[in-house]
């Protein structure tokens, strides 16, 4: 009976949880937009040697996000972090030209392993500021997104220095949360 | 195919390290904490973690990586070759003429706002050739001897005291070099005559105090200068020099009977003196290869070598290691010491204990487990 009444208060009142795991290449501006989505300010970071986690409320949604670090040796360490994660966030640097291909394989590397099945991936498209960023149409061909097979996946265009996009993606995130 | 790709990258990686461990590049480039942990792949420099943090928010941003935790091509390590902070001091501060930051320099906001002023506002930046000019490459170039037997207070002779510092971050050793230098005997001349060369090599550029320096040479100024620009200078620089052979002649004669004589100096003597028929050590076609050459310069470093009177200060380099030696002949000293490795190890512990032990310690699934109470949730 307890439990019943429990249950129906979470319902009615209680937060869901959402983990996110948020990777993306070394300079993508990851922990950028973990803090301005945490403080709503924009803090001088330093390349993350590890990670970061911070819980973020957002529609009466929790989402505990992981920042791991993307520089090219550490890469391998992203795995670890895979298990139970909901929605996987892609940060790209859309004015990084040179590196969307390097950032292409380490997408679809990571979406074929198991533990992410379940997952539902947003692609940060950022740096949107920058003179010559690649638009969200650009990127999701570069990155091949429109080949991805039982993915639920979506792109947003993000600028991390003006908060521009990130609660959009948010949105997105917790939409998928609640049709599962 | 993988293992060889592994295997440059060892090799790169090591490279790396040996570059970091140059006395120019053992400090921030933005700065000056000792220890560099990235490069800034932009410029070519060595910065700290910090400034590699502030690098990457400049506009627009610029890309740093770490030495210990990205992997780098060869073309990334053949840049950071070629640069380095000495490099990127003469370029991005060229014009810069203030005193610059030392170590205790820490106001995180006044190293952003030179950063600033750095890069964005380029107020002090100097076109690489404009700073080739001024003596950077050139320097660079001959490394050896300037660095080895440069007058410990070169500063009068350049008028430019903080140019010329940035070319001699260690005075003291090139001190002693040049006294032993002295000692090893190989020029049988007189010390001046020595370090009057060594310094007009090493620097002669818009040099007001060359010409009363050089008075013994008998060289007119203008042919200095023109010597000193570029070697396609030569052409114009040798009818002067004839004008003057006869009084060279006599100003030779004199040495011959003062002191041993550049050219009978034994084999030596081929390193500081020309073909040429008016016997000056500056009217050589081609004087740097002349002094710098591959033969000259086995000739040079093992005379050098043998010397027991000589306290190598080099002593730990290894020679054998040094692939470019034979054929790089602008810099045997380019490829640096063995000595890099205590420096380096510095960097190994900082993958392990930040990486591992932050993200073991912390456990990654922890939140994994809390996200199982969504199994109480009606809604999932």
């Amino acid at each position: 009976m307890g439990l019943t009444i429990s249950s129906v208060l979470t319902r009615l009142f209680g937060k869901k949880q959402m983990r996110i795991l948020m990777v993306g290449l070394d300079a993508a501006g990851k922990t950028t937009i973990l803090y301005k989505l945490k403080l709503g300010e924009i803090v001088t970071t330093i390349p993350t040697i590890g990670f970061n986690v911070e819980t973020v409320e957002y529609k009466n949604i929790c989402f505990t996000v992981w920042d791991v670090g993307g520089q090219s040796k550490i890469r391998k360490l992203w795995r670890h972090y895979f298990q139970n994660t909901q929605g996987l966030i892609f940060v790209v640097d859309s004015n990084d030209r040179e590196r969307i291909g390097e950032a292409d394989t380490e997408l679809q590397n990571m979406l074929m392993e198991d533990e992410l099945r379940d997952a539902v991936l947003l692609v940060f498209a950022n740096k949107q500021d920058l003179p010559n960023a690649m638009t969200a149409a650009e990127l999701t061909d570069k990155l091949n997104l429109n080949q991805l097979h039982n993915r639920r996946w979506y792109i947003q265009a993000t600028c991390a220095t003006q908060g521009d996009g990130l609660y959009e993606g948010l949105d997105w995130l917790s939409n998928e949360l609640a049709s599962k | 195919m993988a293992s060889s790709r592994k295997k440059q990258d060892e090799k790169n990686l090591k490279t790396l390290r040996e570059l970091g461990a140059q006395p120019q590049n053992k400090y921030c480039f933005d700065c000056n904490q000792r220890g560099p942990t990235y490069v800034n792949m932009t410029i070519g420099s060595f910065v700290c973690t910090k400034c590699s943090g502030m690098l990457r928010g400049l506009t627009p941003p610029h890309r740093v990586k770490s030495i210990s935790m990205a992997t780098f091509t060869s073309e990334e390590i053949e840049l950071l070759k070629n640069r380095g902070n000495d490099y990127c001091k003469s370029v991005w501060l060229g014009l810069y003429d203030g005193t610059l930051p030392g170590a205790e320099y820490r106001d995180e906001q006044a190293v952003k706002d030179f950063m600033v002023d750095k890069y964005e506002r380029k107020r002090y930046y100097m076109e690489p050739a404009q700073a080739l000019k001024n003596g950077y490459t050139k320097t660079e170039k001959v490394k050896p001897l300037t660095t080895l037997v440069s007058d410990p207070k070169p500063i009068k002779l350049n008028g430019n005291a903080t140019e010329f510092n940035r070319k001699r971050p260690e005075p003291g050793k090139n001190h002693s070099f040049a006294v032993d230098f002295d000692n090893a005997d190989i020029f049988a001349s007189n010390n001046n005559n020595t370090t009057t060369t060594q310094e007009t090599f090493a620097n002669f550029d818009d040099n007001p105090v060359f010409n009363s320096k050089m008075n013994n040479a008998s060289m007119p100024t203008p042919t200095f200068d023109n010597f000193n620009l570029a070697q396609s200078n030569k052409v114009p620089a040798a009818p002067p020099e004839d004008k003057y052979a006869a009084l060279k002649d006599l100003d030779n004669a004199l040495k011959t009977q003062n002191a041993v004589d550049w050219n009978s100096s034994g084999s030596n003597g081929s390193l500081y003196s020309s073909p040429t028929p008016t016997g000056s050590m500056y009217s050589s076609p081609s004087p740097q290869s002349s002094m710098f050459g591959s033969p000259s310069q086995g000739q040079f470093m093992n005379a050098f070598q043998n010397q027991d009177t000589f306290s190598n200060p080099f002593n730990g380099m290894n020679w054998g290691s040094n692939g470019n030696f034979g054929q790089n002949l602008a810099n045997p000293f380019r490829e640096p010491p063995v000595r890099v490795n205590g420096f380096a190890q510095n960097f190994q512990p900082m993958f392990p204990v930040a990486a591992n032990g932050g993200a073991w310690g912390a456990n990654p699934f922890k939140v994994g487990a809390t996200a199982n109470v969504n199994s109480n949730n009606p809604f999932l």
